[in-house]
């Protein structure tokens, strides 16, 4: 008995070696430059010279001079509260009504999946840009329909909003994992509930929504992430005009590190996105034992 | 009105529904094959689908690229050596690191799966400026190696954790038993798991693979000559100022990039929906 | 929630190392670089010595189709004529090409020929990055003596170092339709003012309320109204580079926004939102091609054949540039769209010296070349043009007026990307009518102020 306890320990050593290029791409491409980025933003640094230490100055700078990160927080915040429950929403809707004996069921969910296909891609973020200018397609259409033109790139009330379609355009993959999802919640629990008289409704909200919402909570931190460091779309489409009504925090990144060179100012900036998604994923884990339904299986 | 009826006009306008939605989800791709055998005056101002005549003209201008001496056959061959070793390498780091964590009991195990975990949350843009920094001091910049090392790196937790998941339920019986017969580790990890675990590894690759071909802001920060410029990249480039722009020759060009993704789509549609399926379930 | 606990715990642990190992790094950063540019560098060598005589140069610049194909031309002939160059062309878009440039000059990546834009060469001369060979150094292979001295000295001299060839000639643009002037019934007079276009644009309005004078991107609608009305109003340049002050006090930033807000509350500027989707390649708006909703355009000289190429059925000419009474300075210059500037980190710069040394003197390449980056800036360029008809056209009147215009040439503090970006945004919400030009004013001065201080 003794032996083997000691052989197993010998063997499971070997796990450290099998892990170890994670280990190495960890410390050197994850820690080092995620510790890195904190340390420059607090420094001037421009590639050419060595970062110089100035203290809060980036910061304050970022928080107390700059109205265009306000904005660009602004704008990311709007993004991100239209595309995330918008995607998801849509991606539920739409594998509940799939999610039943229907014909040419796998021929829907092919179609839908096709846009996700494409996620940052610039093929797409460039058909979009045509298709939603003044004289594209889009307008077009709406004028056969008799309905008024729409700037979708000009209108700064309404440039953003084209760049989410984008986004939820690509509800595809989020709704595959939903259809799978409902495909696993066991028929049993919904036969119980007939038994005791169950309305479909009740059903719907005792069973099927607790059933996915380890899903669902996935998605949502995923999404919310991706969401709040996009930059693609909006580089492409609009370059964050007009009157930088797209010029998300991604955006903002990008030109303060890689047009301006400021790299210290540009890490302070990916700090600020970075404590936002922190902030954002405990709130919603916080909230998390409020309404997602986990089995118990803890493996680790 | 009895139920029968009742659940088949429930049924009719839910077919309805989902063909709407579905024509909206395709449309704008379908309008796009189209929009290149369209002239610029053709497609300003019109709801018409199809082309008043077909000719691959776009095709051939547009392959062209900038009247530049690089053509989209560079820009593909680019693009594939950038992506497939990136992919492969992926799949192999991710898998043998994967392997590590779900069969092994090491000390500081549970220290290091929850760093694992908590990378998955890790934003890019947190990483970014000094990763190029270093790409810059190791000289790699204008290479592909900033996408290279990466993927040998495992520093794509998400598929590591897929991988964890789906040899979780590979029964451990299987290793118990090759042990006994003498194996080591890695006969078990090679000759076991690993042929078990095609399906999962091919899911991964297929999305390391769309993951890559997609990417922009990566290329666009790594990659400067033209000589190495991806699809993405030239893209961009073929919306160059100071010319009219020719949408059929750019739409031609953005359709020919993500015809692959849509040929693999259909060639490797179970393991997409499966790899989506699978790495959602237990997240 | 535990499993949280320990994200957060770990995520803590994690910022509270990095504050303590932070210190150190700074000095492995450096060895890095220095060793990097050193393999770097050796690799070059290698490289080039492997295949003998054989050198490699990388020429890199921006523009469209025609410039490409001209390019590529001379690129074929001067190897053909020197067979153990080969050239490897880079041909890209000019919007991104700063952020791509600056990437590679700081890098060590950068092309060993570089077009480049004069807006942006004070920064990078001034960053004292030793970016650029100084061409004096090589006058025995480029011969500088057919370039005007005068306008040599003007275009790419830094301190006596000649870091920039100009390619051409060229200044802002305004060009109309001549058709539809006449049939409204519009004369752009030598003697144009501002007020005039305000005037002219109200005519088309009343002729049409779908039709307007101008169409105006952002880029012109800053460089070619309110910097040239700025400097006619006040006699200075934008930033003044010599004291890294503004040139102009709130009152006159009010007046020149004023007159940008009358520009568009009278409708002679297409209003703003319908054309920014196409940024400042505005001769991709299907109204300008269909040349029956814009009377003219600001645009550059290097551009105007473009967008008069992209409307073939409209006849153009080119108008005045507007001048306001009792101008201090005539705010418009001629200067050049780009300069040739050699790297000088390249391995090569003997070869890439007579590269340009064929590219800018000698005949055949200027008779491929033409005006495609308008009118040649050597006398060799321009006897050849002149004999091949090539400079007639829109192009050479277009220079032909920005000449007559002896404005201050403001490159520097002002035309610098970070101030560039400001500038739009000050002239956009003006444009777009969100803030009014006082506050406007007010604010962009703060954010100029900023900036200022921040380059002293």
């Amino acid at each position: 008995m003794k032996t083997k306890v000691r052989e197993y320990k010998k063997r499971d050593y070997m796990g450290l070696i099998y892990i170890a290029p994670w280990l190495v791409g960890f410390l050197l491409l994850q820690l080092y430059p995620f510790i890195a980025s904190l340390f420059y933003s607090f420094t001037q640094y421009n590639i050419m010279s060595e970062p110089t230490f100035v203290g809060l100055t980036n910061y304050i700078t970022l928080f107390k001079v700059d109205n265009e990160f306000w904005n660009s927080l602004k704008v990311t915040i709007v993004y991100t509260i239209y595309t995330v429950p918008g995607k998801l929403v849509l991606a539920l809707l739409v594998a509940l009504l799939m999610n039943k004996q229907m014909k040419g069921i796998n021929l829907f969910r092919t179609i839908y999946y096709i846009p996700s296909l494409f996620g940052g891609s610039v093929a797409v973020a460039i058909l979009w840009k045509l298709m939603f200018m003044d004289d594209g397609v889009i307008n077009a259409l709406l004028t056969a329909l008799h309905l008024p033109q729409v700037q979708w790139l000009g209108n700064p009330d309404i440039a953003l909003r084209t760049i989410c379609m984008l986004e939820i355009w690509q509800f595809g993959s989020s709704m595959v994992m939903f259809l799978a999802a409902l495909k696993q919640v066991p028929q049993s629990l919904y036969e119980a509930a007939q038994i005791d008289g169950a309305s479909k409704l009740r059903c719907f909200f005792k069973i099927t929504i607790p059933q996915i919402t380890p899903i669902i909570f996935f998605n949502l931190i995923m999404q919310t992430i991706n969401a709040l460091q996009s930059f693609t779309s909006a580089f492409v489409i609009t370059k964050g005009g007009p009157l930088k009504s797209t010029y998300v925090l991604g955006m903002k990144l990008y030109n303060e590190a890689f047009k301006n060179y400021k790299l210290g100012y540009a890490s302070a900036i990916s700090w600020v996105i970075f404590i936002i998604i922190m902030i954002v994923t405990l709130l919603l884990f916080r909230s998390s034992t409020g309404w997602v339904y986990y089995e118990d299986s803890d493996e680790f | 009105m009895n139920k029968k009826t009742k659940t088949k006009i429930n049924l009719t306008l839910t077919y309805i529904f989902i063909i709407v939605v579905g024509i909206i989800m395709v449309y704008p791709i379908i309008w796009m094959f189209f929009t290149t055998f369209k002239e610029n005056a053709e497609i300003f101002g019109s709801t018409k689908l199809l082309p008043s005549s077909y000719s691959l003209s776009s095709f051939v201008e547009g392959w062209k690229s900038n009247g530049g001496n690089q053509t989209y056959t560079n820009f593909f061959i680019n693009t594939f050596v950038m992506v497939i070793p990136t992919t492969l390498l992926t799949i192999a780091s991710c898998a043998v690191v994967a392997y590590g964590f779900a069969r092994f009991k090491f000390p500081g195990k549970k220290g290091l799966f929850m760093l694992l975990i908590a990378t998955l949350m890790l934003p890019n843009a947190v990483i970014i400026i000094p990763r190029y920094s270093l790409y810059n001091s190791f000289g790699w910049i204008d290479t592909y190696l900033p996408f290279y090392v990466p993927a040998l790196l495992a520093t794509y937790p998400f598929f590591i954790f897929m991988l964890i998941q789906f040899m979780r339920g590979l029964p451990r019986e299987l290793d118990e038993s090759a042990y006994m017969d003498g194996c080591g580790t890695f006969r078990v990890f090679w000759n076991i798991l690993l042929p078990l675990m095609k399906p999962a590894l091919f899911s991964a690759g297929l999305f390391q693979f769309m993951w890559t071909y997609n990417d922009y802001l990566n290329s666009l920060i790594f990659i400067n000559s033209t000589s190495r410029y991806t699809i993405s990249l030239a893209l961009r480039l073929s919306l160059d100022s100071e010319s009219v722009v020719q949408w059929n020759k750019v739409m031609a060009m953005a359709f020919i990039a993500v015809l692959p993704l849509i040929i693999l789509f259909f060639l490797a549609q179970k393991y997409f929906v499966e790899g989506i399926s699978t790495t959602g379930l237990k997240g | 929630m535990k499993k949280l606990k320990k994200v957060t715990a770990i995520l803590l642990a994690i910022t509270m190392v990095a504050g303590l190992t932070a210190c150190g790094k700074t000095s492995n950063e450096t060895t890095g670089k220095d060793s990097s540019a050193d393999t770097t560098a050796s690799n070059e060598t290698s490289a080039s010595s492997t295949a003998q005589d054989q050198i490699n140069l990388r020429f890199m610049w921006w523009g469209g189709d025609e410039r490409a194909q001209a390019t590529l031309e001379v690129i074929k002939k001067f190897q053909e004529a020197n067979p153990n160059i080969v050239i490897e062309a880079e041909s890209l878009s000019s919007d991104g090409y700063q952020e791509k440039l600056t990437t590679q000059l700081t890098s060590g990546t950068a092309a060993d020929i570089i077009q480049i834009d004069p807006a942006w060469m004070p920064g990078y001369v001034k960053s004292g990055g030793e970016y650029f060979v100084d061409y004096n150094q090589y006058s025995n292979i480029v011969d500088l003596t057919t370039f005007d001295a005068n306008f040599l000295k003007n275009n790419g001299n830094f301190d006596g170092s000649q870091y920039g060839l100009p390619t051409g000639l060229a200044g802002s643009a305004l060009i109309y339709n001549t058709e539809l002037a006449e049939k409204i019934g519009l004369e752009f007079t030598q003697d144009l003012s501002w007020d005039d276009l305000i005037e002219m644009g109200k005519k088309v309005q009343a002729y049409d309320p779908n039709m307007y004078l101008l169409t105006v991107g952002e880029t012109l609608l800053v460089k070619a109204i309110l910097k040239p009305y700025l400097q006619q109003l006040t006699g200075n340049k934008f930033f003044i580079d010599e004291t890294g002050e503004m040139g102009f006090t709130q009152e006159e930033l009010v007046q020149a926004l004023d007159y940008i807000k009358a520009l568009y509350d009278n409708n002679v500027i297409a209003p703003i939102s319908s054309i920014i989707s196409y940024g400042d390649e505005l001769q991709n708006d299907p109204k300008w091609i269909s040349g029956d909703t814009y009377v003219g355009m600001f645009c550059f000289s290097s551009t105007a054949k473009v967008a008069t190429a992209a409307a073939p059925e409209q006849t153009f000419k080119a108008a005045y540039l507007p001048k306001m009474e009792g101008a201090k300075d005539d705010g418009f210059y001629c200067n050049c769209p780009q300069y040739m500037a050699v790297n000088s980190k390249s391995a090569n710069v003997e070869a890439a010296m007579k590269f340009l040394e064929y590219f800018y003197n000698d005949q055949e390449a200027a008779e491929i070349l033409g005006t495609v980056r308008s009118i040649p800036a050597t006398s060799v360029g321009q006897k050849i043009c002149l004999a091949t008809g090539q400079i007639e056209g829109i192009t050479k009147d277009t220079v032909d007026i920005a000449q007559q215009f002896k404005g201050t040439l403001d490159l520097g503090l002002s035309t610098e990307e970070e101030a560039i970006t400001m500038q739009k945004e000050m002239a956009d919400q003006v444009a777009y009518g969100v803030a009014t030009p006082e506050d406007a004013a007010a604010n962009s001065i703060t954010l100029f102020q900023n900036y200022l201080d921040s380059k002293k």
